[in-house]
């Protein structure tokens, strides 16, 4: 028994310093997953307690030998999808003003800026394989797709990202 | 410009010796390649930390309520979990002003409901009026009695055809109260029948000054 799975055993019984592990352990990778997806922190931060507490709760229900990362995102990717689902049609509306203008970038910042703006299934795929370095076949398990859309959502971000990049004041011409 | 190689070493059906080869001769594919290094570059920096202050002790202090229902006999656990995790995410104090006025609200009308009570109770007057409605009743029943024993001989003495028309009518009248009056035994209260009962009495009443009257 590795040392992860040992973690999760305890969070089996309850051990609240083991969920302080996990914590410890995933949650920059998570806030910023949900920061991408969700484009606001606040709300990042609580949809990774909402997802914390949904371990909590269904725990008993992971497969040993599954693994828990994967678990992990499939439960904050659910959470974002609810919690994006839940939001009113005039907070959209604003955060939609809120998009960058391609031509008035400035590189680093507005380029989280210009992710935040890709399309929901590809911006998500783009998040887990590019920035936080999950296998396309980890990737298509928790967002519940085939490894195909991955690849095609990856491709398809990156070459907006280049064309975005490109049309900035220090970009080539792609 | 746009080079198809650049697509097969990103799908990944070329390697990317095979591409760096095809690069150096390439123009669009080597713009293609830089463009491809500053986003790879900038990537980079969007894995820095995010700050959260107090996230964990939020989420711990939900596991520990979460703990404690799960912990706690099934009929003695709070109604709604989700009810503290308003407060656990983080306080709002709009939102906490809300529920305290509500709460005030509810605390206020409960003491004023047990102690603000009115000493007759609405059943108690239901009652008195339903008293005075019967009296009122039966006292234009008398009379209406009174008025019949008057018209009865004076329709006893007309033509034939006058007189079935007469007591037809009335009998369909005082089929009408009786019927009235048996709805009334099962819901005294009740006043749409009082109405009808009021309107079959009018009836008869009319029926019978008719009667009195084309006598005269």
């Amino acid at each position: 028994m590795n040392n992860e799975e040992q973690v999760i055993e305890r969070c089996r019984e309850g051990d609240l310093a083991a969920y302080k592990q996990i914590y410890d352990r995933y949650s920059q990778p998570l806030l910023r997953t949900a920061q991408r997806l969700l484009g606001r922190p606040q709300e990042a931060e609580d949809a990774v307690q909402e997802t914390f507490l949904k371990l909590y709760r269904g725990i008993s229900g992971f497969r040993s030998g599954a693994r828990f990362s994967t678990y992990l995102f499939q439960i904050l990717n659910n959470t974002c999808i609810d919690m994006l689902r839940k939001r009113k049609p005039q907070d959209v509306a604003a955060d939609a003003e809120m998009l960058p203008v391609a031509s008035s970038h400035e590189l680093g910042h507005s380029l989280a800026e210009a992710v935040e703006s890709l399309p929901a299934k590809m911006k998500a795929c783009f998040v887990l394989f590019a920035i936080e370095q999950f296998s396309q076949e980890e990737a298509a398990d928790i967002l519940g797709v085939d490894v195909g859309t991955v690849k095609t959502n990856v491709h398809r971000a990156r070459k907006k990202l280049r064309i975005w990049l490109a049309a900035g004041p220090v970009g080539e011409t792609v | 410009m746009r080079c198809e190689k650049f697509d097969a070493y990103e799908t990944g059906s070329m390697t990317p010796g095979e591409f760096a080869e095809h690069a150096r001769d390439c123009e669009a594919c080597a713009a293609l390649a830089a463009l491809d290094g500053r986003l790879d570059k900038e990537l980079i920096k969007m894995r820095e930390p995010v700050r959260a202050s107090g996230l964990w002790e939020r989420i711990e202090t939900a596991l520990v309520e979460e703990k404690a229902f799960a912990a706690a006999p099934r009929e003695s656990r709070p109604a709604r979990r989700r009810a503290f995790a308003v407060f656990t995410k983080r306080p709002r104090p709009i939102l906490v002003a809300a529920y305290s006025v509500a709460l005030a609200i509810m605390v206020l009308g409960g003491a004023y409901l047990v102690f603000m009570k009115p000493l007759s109770s609405p059943g108690i007057l239901a009652q008195r009026a339903l008293a005075r409605v019967e009296l009122k009743e039966k006292e234009y029943a008398d009379a209406i009695e009174a008025l019949e024993k008057q018209a009865r001989p004076k329709i006893q003495a007309m033509d034939l055809q006058l007189m079935s028309l007469y007591r037809d009518k009335l009998a369909t009248i005082d089929s009408q109260i009786d019927k009235c009056r048996a709805a009334l035994a099962a819901n005294p209260a009740n006043a749409h029948i009082r109405t009808y009962l009021l309107a079959a009495l009018q009836d008869k009443r009319q029926t019978l000054a008719d009667a009195l009257g084309s006598t005269n």
